[in-house]
């Protein structure tokens, strides 16, 4: 679904010299196959990474990196806390549902609005648990020390370094095929 | 500015930041195959009614939350682009200016009663003023870097956010705020009940002038962007310029309201509505 409303949404946003049909120009086709591409290799290395990579391996990689643990905390949280805010949405959905709410008919706008009263029972139990969670971090001493340790150790493994060189090889031979003028599309106008 | 610092040290402002950044990423990543408006790049996007929302409600940990959750959004919506970085700069000043230009409001917010809820006409005026100065600021910072990187062109990047930013702002926002802010107020997570006033945010200067700048820097980076991207200094309509006078013009252009935006928040303060405790 996203692939086709790419290549088409593109056409409308560019254009080129050889004409297909209609707005689609074989240049803006090939342009919108192309950002596709590119969209859907993000989706695909989003998915690969949240399923491959536990938050708090993510956490401390970036504090190794030199972010403050707490900013790094408070971005794991929030990742953490996306998939319940989703339950959260669906189960405060089934119980309007339960009590005669239509969710399900009408069109895209109608939908939306039907949806905004669901909004408050979500936000408020949200914030109700964050409260919680607050003092339960501060009750165990969250941020006291300016520093702090963790139980997971991370090291640099013989795969890490195999995979850094196997990125750096490739990024340098994108970077080398971007100057010799690759994967310009000649004849392309992009709005 | 100091408060965007110092508001790590509360453990209460951290969690708040993950919360405002999962509901904004969630809110974000729920409609990213909706309605499309630029592929890759933008969407309509109901969720941009939260950063103002937070912004107001809880000030710095609001402009924090949204700066993270619209990279969180990006990376998990498959959106994720060099306009990503400068997303992460204007959804933060989407939050940012709103609480910041809540009590420098010309009056329009009473200092008898500086809590962040259109409760009253003269709160949802102020509200209207900051949420479209916001939706300004937001739209400059994103397509001024846009239009430089090469990647969509100001005039048509900057309405769309304006746009996107002001319709469920100005809909969903004020009901939002009023429903929300009793509750919020009630479990002492109103950013102003966390940090301390002389410690932790910044005195400021001026704060009326720099409300004014604010909104000029907003409305003249947008006006004088568009203008110069729409026609003047060679630019032609919804493209990128031509030649070396009109690639500079929207660059150049919009280059001193971007500092002006940028001087304004230094200074804005936001100590004036902390406030003994009042209940409405």
């Amino acid at each position: 679904m996203l692939s086709i409303s790419g290549v088409i949404l593109w056409c409308l946003f560019s254009k080129g010299e050889t004409k297909i049909f209609w707005i689609f120009d074989l240049e803006a086709v090939q342009y919108g196959i192309a950002r596709t591409f590119l969209i859907l290799s993000m989706i695909t290395s989003g998915m690969i990474f949240i399923s491959t990579t536990r938050n708090e391996e993510f956490v401390q990689g970036m504090i190794k990196l030199g972010l403050p643990y707490k900013v790094g905390f408070a971005i794991s949280t929030a990742l953490r806390l996306v998939p319940t805010i989703a339950g959260s949405v669906v189960t405060i959905g089934q119980a309007q549902r339960s009590r005669g709410l239509d969710l399900d008919s009408g069109n895209i706008f109608q939908r939306i609005r039907k949806n905004v009263p669901l909004l408050i029972p979500v936000f408020i139990s949200m914030i109700r648990n964050a409260n919680l969670l607050s003092m339960a971090l501060e009750s165990k001493g969250f941020g006291a020390q300016p520093e702090r340790t963790f139980y997971l150790e991370l090291k640099y493994q013989k795969a890490d370094y195999f995979v850094m060189v196997i990125m750096f090889i490739l990024l340098g031979a994108v970077i080398y095929l971007w100057i010799k003028g690759y994967g310009k599309i000649p004849g392309l106008i992009r709005f | 500015m100091k408060e965007v610092f110092s508001m790590w040290k509360h453990t209460r402002m951290i969690i708040l930041t993950a919360l405002s950044a999962a509901i904004f990423a969630a809110g974000l990543i729920a409609f990213k195959g909706g309605l499309v408006l630029i592929p890759g790049i933008t969407e309509v996007r109901p969720a941009n009614v939260i950063p103002v929302l937070f912004g107001l409600l809880f000030g710095p940990a609001g402009a924090w939350g949204a700066a993270i959750g619209n990279v969180i959004g990006d990376i998990f919506g498959g959106t994720l682009s060099p306009v990503s970085i400068f997303g992460f700069f204007g959804n933060f000043y989407l939050a940012f200016v709103a609480y910041k230009m809540w009590g420098a409001m010309f009056g329009l917010v009473p200092k008898s009663d500086l809590s962040p809820t259109t409760n009253s006409m003269r709160k949802l005026y102020a509200y209207i003023v900051i949420t479209l100065t916001a939706a300004a600021a937001c739209a400059v910072i994103i397509a001024w870097y846009a239009d430089l990187s090469g990647v969509v062109p100001f005039a048509a990047l900057s309405v769309i956010i304006f746009i996107n930013n002001c319709i469920v702002e100005l809909l969903l926002g004020p009901p939002l705020l009023v429903l929300l802010y009793p509750r919020v107020k009630k479990w002492g997570l109103i950013w102003t009940d966390i940090m301390n006033r002389e410690e932790d945010v910044s005195k400021g200067f001026a704060k009326g002038i720099g409300a004014l700048f604010m909104i000029i820097g907003s409305f003249g980076g947008l006006i004088v962007g568009l203008g110069i991207s729409t026609g003047l200094y060679a630019q032609k309509m919804f493209s990128f310029g031509e030649g070396a006078s009109g690639k500079m013009g929207v660059w150049l252009g919009v280059l001193p309201f971007l500092l002006l935006i940028l001087l304004a928040g230094f200074m804005l303060s936001g100590r004036e509505q902390f406030t003994e405790d009042e209940e409405d």
